[in-house]
């Protein structure tokens, strides 16, 4: 009789692991890519259960405990799922494909989320009071019936919050992601109605919200000269809300969730929008989920949107030492207490130089200088951010690539209607600092072609790229140099080297590469080619990596792009691409 | 190759090869349009998409499902997902961390994930803050402690402060009581009463302690671990307390104190015996070997055969304390950093704090003409910060002489060099005598907002009355290492990891390891 011997399973087990069971090249289908993972928006029911997040829980989890369960369970960060042939996160309930796909406008930018919102329209009537938080919040109707939340500034960075509010808002949303339309409004007392229901929670109890509580809570907002206020607005999303998303695992109330969220391209990458806007505060709990109805009969699905950027751009905190912290470092980060413990201090930390910029404490420790990409963390651990891999990272890289420095950057700024010119302009200079900090980092690794189209050049049919690296002016499109190799792939694991086409520079930041003839493709026995083209910093560039293009010919010009790959390598394609 | 073998060979790869290939999901279906495949179709596709996709933009929409209907993983690159080689190559690794990662996982974080949560959702750290904090305006606090110190009975208790007491503004008392059980007895109770105004305060206090672990290592220079043993203590001190606070961080306090005393092995008052041996039963074991070391009874040491014989002290004690500090005062929480005392510019900065110390003591018993004895001392220390961010070297020198000039002084009295002293890497009441020495050099570093790292190299002893038997043979090493938490005017907290050794002349052997947890100030 046959039995099972663990001891020689378990050897098999390793060797079988170090050789794996797939040989092949992985060929991508003859379709067209996946843009829209549609079963994410299958309705269902019964509506999922409302999520509570503990704050301090959360906190040590992140900071302790799951680190150690993870570290026993020897899981190590992979490449993301929930992304297409392209390379590309599709639309999903999670995320709008936007700069990944086209290039935005300044206006399409700047409007953000708020596209479809109508204009503000006062009064506003209080119906209640945010109850947590260090400066006042109000929860106000204005006369078309729309609900927001209201919140103010504090007056040790007059304006931040605010503008952090606005700005990170729009960055977010035209990076794929929903958030909540925020908007600048000038208010006075006079801007203020109350409900008549309204009320206010004291010690534990609600009472009667009466005009002295109001006006009460406002005077710890700054006001300016002329008596009025600088409120941000926060437009309720729509939908039924039902708590935070968390960064890692499923919920198993929503059928729709099949992607562990730490696996998900989408939250991995915004690991790179958070280093850029300082989004340190990226714990659940700034997050929401909110229920879609979808025809009368209670089902629905489960739209996923990041809300509260009130403590990007600098936020100082209480104490000096946890806002230089923030960023390098975290609110209390094991790794640094245990080594500058055992190192007696005496290892260079970011947190120590960091320094007020020219506008003073209005941006904090918000700064150029000290910012490195790879560097930087959330308060406390972010568990997609910290399975981010180059190419999650390389993937945001591109799409902030796409937001204009000289054109978006300020106009965003603008949008938040600051009162203080100076620190706007310095807004304005540090996110352009950290931005190009970030695109030198991430763009220069893996590769930033992408958008790849086919045309019929002089030669013959070429695949044409555009060139982030050069729509960002990380190099001038006519000194950049680029080559090319390919491919014919046949039967499972057989590559024939071919010679590629004529190459192409389509100024201002395209290159096009023709493609290497496949004569013995048909219709019906088409050929699978796979293009490598790599952009080079210059001729002793040794980090630069190419674009891998797989393309199906079927000879006489007709060809389709089946798929898009960025190896780590610069080896030819192999059964671990 | 027996089929056995084959048929392990399979099993094995058949699991490895079932988790290679992620869920074979279903196809989506359809597309919006934002194909890739010509130029055309692509820019077609750019224009207008900047709004969400929703299930009513689908061009085939989804037909309802149950929550039981999970979809699986979908298979968006139309190629299984990424390979995942990592992944499978640390199954053996994963299979051996699989307990650690059961007690992690299973007994660790899931159950705490449900406890603490289910404490935050009903918002039970606010009650039970609000159960610490009592009183119409929250000014009473009670929080509880714990302490451990390698040797010594851990001990816990609470620590009770009232800010404006009675009603009346500045005032404050404070209580605490910490117990390590009654069997050996060990309580001890302090009661404190502070009313200040700007610079000033007037302190009223009590202590009463009870405890039969007390240390004995010998007198003077001549303390070794062989001489340890054990005494008990019943104390009663109570003080008046007048400080001003002047320039800087200086400050001059003086303080009147009546302090009642009965102190013996642990039988002769009423306690049973501690840990380890007592006083007498070491002296008696030591006796055995008449050519070794020989403990001698500390002065005044109560004889259990003779009733009549003094078993402890009643004195009365004036004392003058001032320190002058060049430190600035810390900082408001919310105030950034003056570059004068942090940041680039603030390297090199030197401060000096000058501490002295006279005290008059007699004997409430007998007068002065039984017992009369003045204290003095004082400690000199020199601060640069290296860096400009904290990281500061300090050089001290110290000194505290007990003359006697009536009777003997209460060897529980004597100063003490180890402990809280300047010598922590020594147990308390290690390095006892009527004068001692030290100097050191310690260097501390911030290692988070709250928490400091010191290490202190020391040399100093305790020697004979008027440093008699002062010799730089006859100095001890101290070493220590820790980390302080530290909040000003907050309770401190502190774990130090120290090491004392005997005297150059007898070779710098070590003398017994410290390791202490607990708070250092409460008032």
């Amino acid at each position: 009789m046959l039995r099972f011997d663990p001891t020689r399973a378990l050897a098999l087990l390793l060797l079988a692991s170090l050789v794996g069971c797939a040989s092949a090249i992985r060929r991508f289908p003859d379709k067209d890519p996946d843009w829209v993972d549609e079963g994410d928006f299958r309705p269902f029911s019964p509506q999922p259960e409302e999520y509570y997040s503990g704050l301090l829980w959360d906190g040590a989890d992140q900071m302790a405990f799951r680190p150690l369960s993870q570290a026993f369970r020897a899981d190590i960060a992979e490449e993301a799922l929930g992304v297409n042939a392209f390379d590309e996160a599709p639309a999903s309930a999670w995320y709008t494909p936007r700069l990944s796909v086209r290039d935005l406008t300044t206006d399409e930018i700047v409007r953000g989320p708020c596209y479809d919102a109508p204009p503000l329209q006062p009064p506003f009537i209080v119906v209640d009071v945010k109850p947590n938080g260090a400066t006042p919040g109000f929860f106000v109707e204005d006369t078309g019936g729309r609900k927001y939340l209201m919140k103010f500034d504090r007056d040790r960075q007059p304006e931040r919050s605010s503008t952090g509010d606005v700005v990170s808002s729009r960055i977010y949303w035209a990076t794929g992601f929903s958030t909540p339309c925020n908007r600048v409004v000038n208010v006075t007392l006079e801007s203020f109605q109350l409900d008549p229901e309204g009320t206010v929670e004291i010690d534990g109890e609600d009472v009667p919200l009466t005009w002295e509580l109001f006006a009460g809570s406002l005077e710890a907002a700054g006001s300016r000269a002329d008596g009025s206020y600088r409120a941000l607005t926060s437009l309720f999303l729509p939908g039924r809300p039902i708590g935070p998303f968390r960064y890692e695992g499923r919920r198993q109330d929503d059928p729709n969730d099949a992607i562990p969220h730490q696996e998900r391209r989408d939250l991995r990458g915004t690991r790179v929008i958070a280093a850029w806007t300082h989004h340190f505060d990226t714990r659940e709990q700034n997050s929401l989920n909110m229920w879609i109805s979808v025809g009368d009969e209670g089902h629905g699905y489960v739209r996923h949107n990041y809300v509260d950027f009130g403590d990007t751009f600098g936020s100082l905190w209480a104490r000096d030492g946890i806002s230089r912290r923030l960023g390098p470092s975290g609110y209390f980060n094991l790794y640094h207490v245990a080594g500058d413990f055992v190192t007696l201090g005496l290892m260079p930390r970011a947190y120590y130089r960091s320094q007020l910029g020219p506008a003073g404490p209005v941006w904090g420790y918000f700064d150029i200088e000290t910012f490195e990409p790879d560097d930087w963390k959330a308060g406390y651990p972010n568990p997609a951010h910290l399975r981010a891999t180059e190419r999650d990272k390389a993937w945001m890289a591109r799409q902030v690539a796409l937001i204009d420095p000289d054109t978006d950057v300020p106009a965003l700024v603008a949008s938040a209607q600051m009162d203080d010119g100076f620190a706007a302009q310095e807004l304005v200079r540090i996110l352009q600092g950290r931005r190009t900090k970030i695109l030198e980092r991430y763009l220069t690794r893996l590769s930033p072609l992408t958008w790849p189209t086919l045309r019929d050049g002089p030669e013959g049919p070429e695949v044409c790229l555009k060139d982030l690296a050069v729509t960002a002016g990380l190099i001038a499109g006519e000194d950049r140099p680029y080559w090319s190799r390919a491919w014919e792939l046949r039967g499972a694991r057989r590559l024939r080297t071919l010679p590629t086409g004529r190459m192409t520079r389509v100024l201002p930041d395209r290159v096009c590469v023709g493609l290497p003839e496949a004569p013995e493709a048909t219709t019906d026995d088409p050929a699978y080619l796979i293009v490598d083209v790599a952009g080079l910093f210059g001729p002793e560039d040794r980090r630069a990596r190419p674009l891998r293009i797989h393309l199906i010919s079927r000879g006489g010009g007709r060809a389709r792009v089946v798929g898009l790959e960025r190896p780590y390598d610069l080896d030819a394609p192999d059964r671990w691409d | 190759m027996s089929p056995r073998f084959v048929l392990s060979a399979l099993l094995a790869l058949g699991v490895v090869c079932a988790s290679v290939s992620p869920a074979h999901a279903q196809q989506t279906r359809g597309t919006t349009g934002l194909l890739r495949g010509d130029e055309d179709a692509a820019e077609t596709a750019r224009a207008g998409d900047t709004d969400e996709v929703t299930y009513e933009t689908l061009r085939e929409r989804p037909e309802p499902v149950g929550v039981e209907d999970r979809r699986p993983i979908p298979d968006l690159d139309g190629r299984g997902g990424p390979t995942r080689r990592v992944y499978h190559a640390m199954w053996p690794l994963r299979i051996l961390l699989a307990p650690a990662y059961f007690v992690a996982e299973y007994v660790l974080r899931r159950p705490l994930t449900h406890a603490v949560t289910a404490i935050e959702r009903e918002d039970l750290i606010t009650k039970a803050n609000n159960a610490l904090h009592f009183g119409p305006n929250d000014e009473l606090l009670l929080v509880p402690t714990f302490n451990f110190d390698f040797g010594l009975r851990a001990n816990m208790g609470g620590i009770f402060r009232y800010q404006d007491a009675l009603g009346i503004d500045g005032n404050k008392i404070g209580i605490s009581y910490t117990t390590a059980g009654f069997d050996p007895p060990f309580h001890a109770f302090t009661f404190n009463d502070t009313y200040g105004g700007d610079g000033w305060s007037l302190s009223v206090g009590y202590q009463f302690l009870n405890r039969a672990d007390q240390f004995f290592f010998g007198i003077g220079s001549e303390a070794d671990e062989i001489f340890e043993s054990r005494f008990a203590i019943k104390q009663n001190v109570g003080h008046v307390t007048f400080a001003l606070q002047g320039w800087r961080d200086s400050s001059f306090s003086v303080s009147t104190r009546l302090d009642q005393a009965a102190y013996g092995d642990a039988e002769a008052i009423g306690g049973r015996r501690g840990l380890g041996p007592s006083i007498r039963e070491r002296q008696a074991e030591l006796a055995n070997d008449p050519d070794g070391p020989q403990l001698n009874l500390p002065a005044a040491f109560p004889d259990p055969d003779d009733p009549d014989a003094p078993r402890g002290y009643a004195i009365h004690s004036t004392e003058v304390r001032f320190t002058i500090d060049s430190h600035e005062p810390r900082q408001a929480i919310e105030e950034l950093p003056d570059p004068e005392l942090w940041g680039p510019t603030a390297r090199g900065r030197v401060d000096v704090r000058i501490d002295g110390l006279l005290a008059l003591n007699y004997s409430l018993r007998g007068g002065a003409a039984e017992q009369l004895w003045l204290e003095w001392g004082g400690a000199v220390t020199g601060y640069v910060d290296v860096s400009g961010i904290d990281h500061v070297l300090a050089l001290s020198f110290s000194a505290h002489v007990a003359e006697a000039l009536n009777g003997e002084i209460p060897f529980t009295l004597l100063p003490d060099l180890g402990g809280t002293g300047p010598l922590p890497g020594f147990r308390p009441r290690f390095l006892v005598g009527e004068s001692l020495a030290s100097l050191s050099l310690e260097y501390t570093w911030p290692i988070w907002v709250l928490l400091r790292g010191n290490l202190k190299v020391a040399v100093g002893n305790a020697f004979d009355s008027r440093f008699n038997d002062f010799a730089l043979d006859n100095l001890r090493m101290n070493f220590d290492m820790g980390i302080q938490f530290e909040e000003y005017d907050k309770v401190a907290f502190k774990i130090l990891f120290g090491l004392g050794t005997s005297t150059f002349e007898d070779g710098l052997d070590l003398q017994g390891f410290r390791f202490f947890v607990g708070g250092t100030r409460f008032f």
